[in-house]
C-alpha cells in the first residue's frame, strides 16, 4: 500500500512539473514548483533528474493571439532535485538547475538573429512538513516554504559584451519566498486513484543590480495544480498517468518601483503525464504543458507549449517495502 | 536649390576615430564620441544594453496613409511627428511607434527613416541615403544610456540615434543627416496641417495600437526603465524638453519658459550661433532656427498668436511657420536654418550630453 501511494506520488510530482518564474518575454526557468518530491519515509534520500523545455512562439495581446511568428524564446533547463525525508513528517527538498536560454528572431524578409546564454540557474530549498497523520495515507496535506537563492549569474555578456538582458541571464538576482502546500487523497474504491492538488506562492525579491544599477523585481505569482492519477498495469508494465489542470497567476514586475507594462498576466494549462516504473526504486516520466488560455497584460510571448522528462530514484531499504500495516 | 531649403541637411562630418588597443580605459565617456574608438564601439560599452535583439520590434517597411479627417485613433493631446519635405507633409503618431520606433519612409522624394525612441522621448528623421547608397534601418535591440540604437541593413553598422552617428561597424564615427522634425499634439498639427497624411494603423503589422506600453513614462517623475549615466536631478526625469546640439554639448528649454499664454519667442546664443527659440506650452511645441540676424540680415521677429502653421512674422511682413519656411511676405520660399535640435527626457540630455545647460531666461515676446 505504502509503496503505491508512493508510486501514485510520482506519477503526481511527474504531473506537476511546471515553470514558475519570470514571465516577461522570458522562457522561464523550472526552479521552485521542481521541488515536490513526495515526502514519504524516514530518512529516505530521494533524488530527480529532468530535462525540460519551455517553447515561446506564441505572442499574444490580452487574450487575442497576434499573427506574428517572428520572435521565438527556448528555455532549456536540466533539474536536479534532491530530497531527504528528515522523518515521516519533515523533509528537505533542494534544486539547482543549468539553464540554456535561447533567443531567435525571424522578421520577414530580413535575416534572422539567434542568441543563447548559459549558466547555472537559481537555487531552491524547501521545507515541508506533513500535517496529516503519516499513518494515514488516504489524505494527505503537506505544507512547506523556503527561500530561492539568486546563485545564478545575471550578468552574462554577449561575444560584443553587451550584457545581455535579464530574461536571457540564467539567475534572477533575487532572494524569493517559496510557500507550498500539496493534498492528495486517495479513494478508497479505488486506492490506486489519487486526486492532487498543489498550490505555489513565490513572493518575489528585488534585484538591486539589474543592468547594473536598477532595482527590478519579478512580479509574485501563484498556482494551483489540480488532477487526478492511476495506476494502469499492462502485464508487467506499472504505468501512473495523470491528468491535471494548471491556473498561474503573476502580476507585473516592477522596474524602479514602476510597474512594467507587457507583464503579468493569467493562464490555464492542461498537463497529461505519465510515470512509467523501472523497478520499485527508479521510474521515468513524461509530462506536456498545453496552453488552454491565457490573459496577459499588454502584449508578450507566452509558452506554446512546454515538455519535462526525467528519471526519479529513490534510495529505499528493505523494510520500506512492507506496508505499514503490515509491520 | 529650392527643394533643397525644404529640409535641413548637417553636412556629413567623418570624425577622426582612433582605434584604441582593447584595453579598458576611460573610452570616449559617457557623451557623443569624441573620437575615442574601444573594442569596436563608439561609445562606453557598459553603456550599451542588450533590449532584445535585432529586429525585436519590427520597423514598418510599408506605411499607408490617411488623410487628417479620416483619422479616429487619435486623441487631441497626444504627440505626433510632424514632417515637411519638399512640401509633403506627414505626420507619425507616438502611438504607433511606440510598437515599431522605426519607420522606413520615402517623403517628398526623398527616402528618409522616422525614428522614436520611446524610452527617452526622442524623434528624428534621417536621409537614409548614405555615402551615395540608399538603405533602411532596423532597431538593433540594443540601447545606448536608454536610447534607441537602429542598424542599417545595407552595412550592418549600429546609430545611435541622439547622436546620429554610427557607433559601431565599418562606418563608425560617421553621422547621418537629420531632417527637421516638429513634434506636438494632434490637436495643434491638425490644425496646422489639415491637408497632412497621417501614417494608418493599417502598418502591415498585427497590433494593438490602443495598448501603450510606455504611458507611464508620461508622469515626469517617473523612473528610466533602463540605466542613463550621468544622472542629473536639476529637473524630473521625464520632463519634456528641447535640446539644441553644439558639438558635444547641449542646452536644453523646458516648457517652464513658454508657460505664459500664447506662441513665445527666445532669443540666445548657444556654441556660436543666435538662436531663435519659439515656444507654447500650450499647443505643446517648441522650435528653434539659427538667427538670420548672426548673419547680416536685420529682421525683427515676433511670436505670431493663433496663427496655425505661422508661428513667426517680422518687420518686413514676412510671415514664417513652425517649419521656418516663410509662407508669405518678401522673402516667401526662405527658410530659416534650423538648429540641430530635437525634443526628449530630460534624463536622456542628461546622459547622452553630460551637464547640460538649462536655459532658464525669459522671452522676447
Amino acid at each position: 500500500m505504502k509503496g503505491r501511494l508512493l508510486l501514485g506520488s510520482l506519477a503526481i510530482f511527474a504531473a506537476l512539473i511546471p515553470a514558475l518564474a519570470q514571465t516577461c518575454c522570458s522562457g522561464g526557468v523550472p526552479i521552485s514548483a521542481n521541488v515536490g518530491l513526495p515526502v514519504d519515509g524516514a530518512a529516505r534520500w530521494q533524488l530527480a533528474l529532468n530535462y525540460d523545455l519551455n517553447t515561446l512562439r506564441t505572442f499574444k495581446d490580452g487574450d487575442r493571439t497576434l499573427n506574428d511568428n517572428s520572435r521565438e524564446r527556448k528555455t532549456h533547463s536540466v533539474l536536479l532535485s534532491a530530497g531527504f525525508n528528515v522523518n515521516s513528517r519533515l523533509s528537505i527538498n533542494s534544486l539547482v538547475s543549468f539553464v540554456r536560454q535561447e533567443r531567435r528572431i525571424t522578421p520577414l524578409n530580413f535575416p534572422e538573429t539567434f542568441n543563447y546564454s548559459n549558466g547555472i540557474g537559481d537555487v531552491v530549498i524547501l521545507f515541508r512538513y506533513r500535517i496529516t497523520n503519516p499513518l494515514n495515507n488516504s489524505r494527505i496535506l503537506t505544507l512547506g516554504a523556503g527561500p530561492k537563492l539568486p546563485t545564478g549569474p545575471t550578468d552574462l555578456q554577449n561575444e560584443q559584451g553587451i550584457t545581455l538582458n535579464a530574461d536571457m541571464q540564467p539567475g534572477s538576482g533575487a532572494w524569493d519566498a517559496v510557500f507550498w502546500a500539496n493534498y492528495l487523497h486517495q479513494f478508497s474504491f479505488r486506492p490506486s486513484l489519487v486526486l492532487f492538488s498543489t498550490g505555489t506562492y513565490q513572493s518575489t525579491g528585488t534585484n538591486p543590480s539589474y543592468l547594473g544599477s536598477l532595482r527590478y523585481e519579478l512580479g509574485d505569482n501563484m498556482r494551483l495544480d489540480v488532477g487526478l492519477s492511476d495506476r494502469i498495469n499492462i502485464g508487467r508494465l506499472i504505468l501512473d498517468p495523470s491528468l491535471a489542470l494548471r491556473y498561474r497567476v503573476a502580476a507585473r514586475d516592477k522596474n524602479q518601483g514602476q510597474k512594467q507594462e507587457n507583464t503579468g498576466g493569467e493562464w490555464v494549462f492542461l498537463i497529461p503525464s505519465v510515470s512509467y516504473s523501472i523497478s520499485n526504486n527508479l521510474s521515468f516520466q513524461f509530462s506536456m504543458d498545453l496552453p488552454l488560455y491565457s490573459y496577459l497584460q499588454g502584449s508578450q510571448l507566452t509558452p506554446s507549449y512546454r515538455i519535462n522528462t526525467g528519471f526519479y530514484y529513490v534510495f529505499t531499504k528493505k523494510s520500506d517495502l512492507i506496508a505499514p500495516e503490515f509491520k | 536649390m529650392k527643394k533643397l531649403a525644404t529640409y535641413f541637411l548637417l553636412v556629413i562630418i567623418l570624425v577622426s576615430c582612433d582605434e584604441d588597443d582593447g584595453t579598458p580605459g576611460p573610452g570616449p565617456g559617457p557623451g557623443p564620441s569624441p573620437g575615442k574608438v574601444v573594442n569596436g564601439w563608439a561609445v562606453d560599452l557598459v553603456k550599451v544594453q542588450d533590449a532584445g535583439g535585432r529586429d525585436i520590434i519590427p520597423s514598418i517597411e510599408n506605411s499607408t496613409f490617411i488623410s487628417a479627417s479620416q483619422v479616429s485613433f487619435l486623441t487631441d493631446n497626444e504627440l505626433v511627428i510632424g514632417i515637411n519635405i519638399n512640401g509633403d507633409i506627414r505626420a507619425y503618431s507616438h502611438r504607433i511607434l511606440d510598437l515599431h520606433e522605426v519607420s522606413n519612409e520615402t517623403i517628398g522624394g526623398m527616402p528618409v527613416t522616422v525614428s522614436l525612441c520611446p524610452l527617452t522621448g526622442t524623434a528624428l528623421t534621417w536621409d537614409r541615403t548614405i555615402n551615395g547608397e540608399v538603405t533602411t534601418f532596423g532597431v538593433a535591440g540594443l540601447l545606448y544610456n536608454s536610447n534607441l540604437i537602429m542598424y542599417d541593413r545595407l552595412t550592418g553598422n549600429n546609430w545611435a540615434q541622439m547622436l546620429s552617428e554610427s557607433v559601431n561597424g565599418s562606418l563608425i564615427c560617421e553621422e547621418v543627416d537629420n531632417i527637421t522634425v516638429v513634434e506636438t499634439t494632434w490637436a495643434n498639427w491638425k490644425s496646422m496641417y489639415p491637408q497632412s497624411l497621417v501614417q494608418s494603423t493599417d502598418t502591415g503589422f498585427d497590433r494593438d495600437y490602443n495598448n501603450l506600453p510606455f504611458s507611464s513614462l508620461v508622469d515626469p517623475n517617473a523612473n528610466p526603465l533602463f540605466p542613463a549615466t550621468p544622472e542629473d536631478d536639476r529637473m524630473p526625469k521625464h520632463e519634456r524638453v528641447h535640446g539644441i546640439i553644439d558639438g558635444d554639448q547641449a542646452r536644453v528649454y523646458p516648457f517652464s519658459n513658454f508657460e505664459d499664454s500664447g506662441t513665445q519667442l527666445l532669443i540666445d546664443f548657444f556654441g556660436s550661433n543666435d538662436l531663435l527659440i519659439v515656444g507654447d506650452a500650450d499647443r505643446n511645441f517648441i522650435v528653434s532656427f539659427i538667427d538670420p540676424n548672426s548673419t547680416g540680415e536685420n529682421l525683427e521677429f515676433r511670436p505670431v498668436q493663433n496663427g496655425g502653421e505661422v508661428i513667426l512674422e517680422d518687420n518686413e511682413g514676412n510671415r514664417w511657420n513652425i517649419f521656418g519656411e516663410a509662407v508669405s511676405g518678401p522673402r516667401m520660399g526662405n527658410k530659416l536654418t534650423p538648429t540641430h535640435s530635437y525634443m526628449g527626457y530630460w534624463f536622456s540630455w542628461a546622459a547622452i550630453f553630460p551637464s547640460p545647460d538649462i536655459f532658464t531666461g525669459g522671452s522676447d515676446g
